[in-house]
């Protein structure tokens, strides 16, 4: 998997899930870098370079994004809207990761253009398995 | 249905039979022909120079009457219709002729000319002395009223019955046409009879109305001419209060309701039906308009007043129930996707706990088991919450009337170490009323509304919070208004949902705006907030229901 440069921003309020999925990626040589922010208005920053995340060489640009839908401050299908609105961003892929497997929700989440929706196994193995195969397919097999 | 209107009319409804009577009075003093006319059920209606040789011998006496009843006999069999005098000799030798007086093809009475003899009679005087002597006459007397009867040259009698054809033809012709009129009128009357009752009887209120058009040329009132007794009953109001008056009089408005629609139907002879609320009774209807005559209308309505609210009320509880099961579905997926939470926190961390204890990291391993703890702690939170959220549904202390004054000072009390360690300071401005509710639910809201202020206050500026009231529109509305951080408009109604945080790093599970929010709306009032913005605080309101002190 070397020769993939790769980050991944994972846009997560709780910070126990976030541990858990940067753990599994560590653990299983996913991606160079995983920058977690932790609400939606912090993501839309990254992604805009606003504020501190200016700084390209800090911050830079991902090649996949992990959302969660119910986030504080601005909500993960707002924060989907602008993704997909912006031309430069709208090219990476936005996978949703998320506990809901509430139709509307899935519904709502491809209508803004999602490229992928996930729900989070409660079983480990489970979710273990999920990280790896995400990662893989998103950033080593998946062509752009 | 013909012959019963026309048997209702009897002669001296269509023909003046007073100057008949003269006329023939003038022809007996003149010429002596003696005349008279009787209805079909014996109604004498004209008669002159009667002879008393019928009056007083003939029709006295039961036997010879018999004769003169055989006589008439025969001349009623033989009237023929085509209004021709038959000519007849009585079974006493007397001539009389008779035509019937047929109108509109109704026979109405009979024509008599008689008694009387001929020049070229043989006048037997014999056989009458014989009738004397039978019938026990006063021979006479009787000779004596024989001699009176008129005797007529065949010619003269001739002129007579010509000129009485010729009166009974003038006569049947005017006749036929005022028999025309009267049963036309008739036949009115009886389609107006059957239009009022009809009209009366109907279950709807009725009503007839003229357009009154201003000196523009314009519709600007309509006349009531006429209404029906369901309009009483609807309306409260008497026909002679109503009619000729104008709407505006009538309803005491200032202007006549559905004028235009009203004066469009009228002028342009169409048709119109709608359900309005009538504010004048407070009532609805269901109305239904169309023109009799130019410039004219009719409308038809009925009170739908009961139906309608029973709408609005089933509208209403539709409403209710869809907000309801919209927030339910919300709950629901808000408590699946909370709860679930944890529960992958805690599978994921006994996973890595697996996988760290194998590698013998103690740092990880305790890090690990805080993480399961935290998310068992947290589960165990979102319970408790759950249950009380459920149980303000539920369960609702009976209502008492209280002061908010006294509650706040009860909350600043229990409340005292937290104001104290954040230097915040409570202030209530102007008078505060009494409420009327479940005091322990409001003590939680007036609770959770100044832990909010002093949770969210800014790094800056120490809490300064003030509660406040005000009444409108028969709510109370309580106001807790800090100097905190503030929150963008777009979050307003956010702050109030199932477990919704704007800054995952402050404590709570995120439930205390959604059991203000819950509790208000139990009390049958609602919760919001206002603010400036990030950095200009903000104020929390809850309304409750008035409930004036009389009803306590």
């Amino acid at each position: 998997m070397e020769g993939c440069p790769l980050t991944i921003l994972l846009i997560e309020d709780n910070s126990a899930h976030a541990e858990l999925v940067m753990r599994n990626f560590e653990d299983h040589l996913v991606a160079n870098k995983i920058m977690w922010v932790e609400d939606g208005a912090a993501a839309l920053d990254y992604l805009f370079r606003r504020g501190k995340y200016a700084d390209d060489s800090a911050y830079p640009m991902p090649q996949l994004i992990l959302l969660d839908l119910r986030l504080p401050k601005i909500d993960g299908i707002e924060v989907l809207k602008e993704i997909k609105r912006d031309e430069a961003l709208r090219n990476i892929p936005v996978v949703v990761l998320t506990t809901s497997d509430a139709e509307t929700d899935i519904a709502k989440a491809y209508t803004h253009h999602v490229n992928s929706y996930v729900v989070k196994p409660v079983d480990f193995n489970s979710f273990t398995k999920l990280m790896k195969d995400l990662g893989l397919y998103w950033l080593c097999w998946n062509r752009k | 249905m013909n012959s019963i209107d026309i048997k209702s009319i009897k002669l001296p409804d269509i023909i003046d039979v007073k100057s008949l009577q003269q006329m023939a009075d003038l022809i007996y003093f003149s010429a002596g022909f003696p005349i008279g006319i009787i209805g079909v059920d014996n109604t004498i209606y004209v008669a002159a120079g009667w002879q008393d040789i019928c009056t007083k011998f003939h029709r006295v006496h039961p036997q010879c009457r018999q004769l003169c009843f055989k006589s008439d006999a025969f001349i009623s069999e033989h009237l023929n219709e085509e209004a021709r005098f038959i000519e007849y000799k009585c079974l006493n030798c007397l001539w009389d002729m008779a035509s019937p007086i047929i109108i509109d093809g109704v026979n109405m009475a009979t024509l008599f000319l008689g008694q009387f003899f001929c020049e070229n009679d043989e006048k037997d005087i014999d056989s009458f002395k014989e009738r004397a002597k039978t019938f026990g006459f006063d021979e006479a007397e009787y000779l004596d009223t024989l001699s009176k009867v008129p005797v007529f040259s065949r010619q003269k009698v001739q002129s007579i019955l010509d000129y009485y054809k010729l009166l009974l033809k003038t006569l049947v012709e005017t006749g036929n046409s005022k028999c025309r009129r009267l049963l036309a009128d008739i036949r009115l009357k009886k389609t107006e009879n059957t239009f009022f009752s009809l009209f009366n009887a109907m279950n709807e209120g009725a009503a007839l109305h003229k357009i009154v058009f201003g000196a523009d040329g314009e519709a600007e009132n309509h006349i009531i001419i006429y209404i029906n007794q369901q309009y009483e009953k609807i309306i409260g109001l008497k026909k002679e209060d109503v009619a000729g008056k104008t709407a505006t009089e009538v309803y005491k408005v200032d202007k006549p309701p559905y004028l235009k629609e009203f004066s469009s139907v009228a002028i342009d002879n169409t048709t119109f039906q709608f359900e309005t609320y009538f504010a004048p009774m407070n009532k609805y209807f269901s109305i239904s308009v169309f023109s009799f005559e130019p410039d004219h209308f009719a409308t038809i309505f009925f009170d739908i007043t009961a139906n309608k609210l029973a709408e609005l009320e089933r509208e209403k509880f539709i409403k209710e129930l869809e907000s309801k099961n919209a927030e339910l579905e919300r709950f629901t997926y808000t408590v699946s996707h909370d709860l679930k939470s944890p529960l992958i926190t805690i599978k994921g961390f006994l996973g890595m706990l697996d996988s760290d204890m194998a590698r013998g990291d103690e740092k990880r391993i305790k890090s690990d088991i805080k993480r399961i703890a935290d998310a068992a702690d947290k589960m165990a939170f979102l319970l408790d919450d759950l249950l009380e959220l459920s149980r303000i549904g539920r369960i609702i202390n009976p209502p008492k009337r209280f002061s908010l004054g006294e509650l706040i000072s009860e909350v600043a009390e229990l409340l005292s170490s937290t104001i104290a360690a954040n230097r915040a300071a409570i202030k209530t401005a102007g008078e505060l009323p009494f409420i009327f509710a479940d005091r322990k639910r409001i003590f939680e809201i007036v609770q959770n509304l100044v832990e909010n202020a002093i949770k969210f206050k800014r790094d800056d500026a120490d809490p300064v919070i003030e509660i406040g009231a005000r009444s409108s529109d028969g709510l109370t509305t309580v106001y807790v208004k800090d100097n905190g951080i503030g929150i963008e408009s777009k979050y307003f109604e956010n702050v109030f949902g199932l477990f919704n945080k704007l800054n995952t790093a402050s404590s709570g599970t995120g439930i205390g705006l959604a059991l203000v929010k819950r509790i208000a709306e139990v009390h049958g009032g609602k919760a919001w907030v206002e603010s400036d913005g990030p950095g200009h605080g903000s104020v929390f309101y809850f309304s409750l229901p008035e409930i004036k002190t009389e009803e306590i």
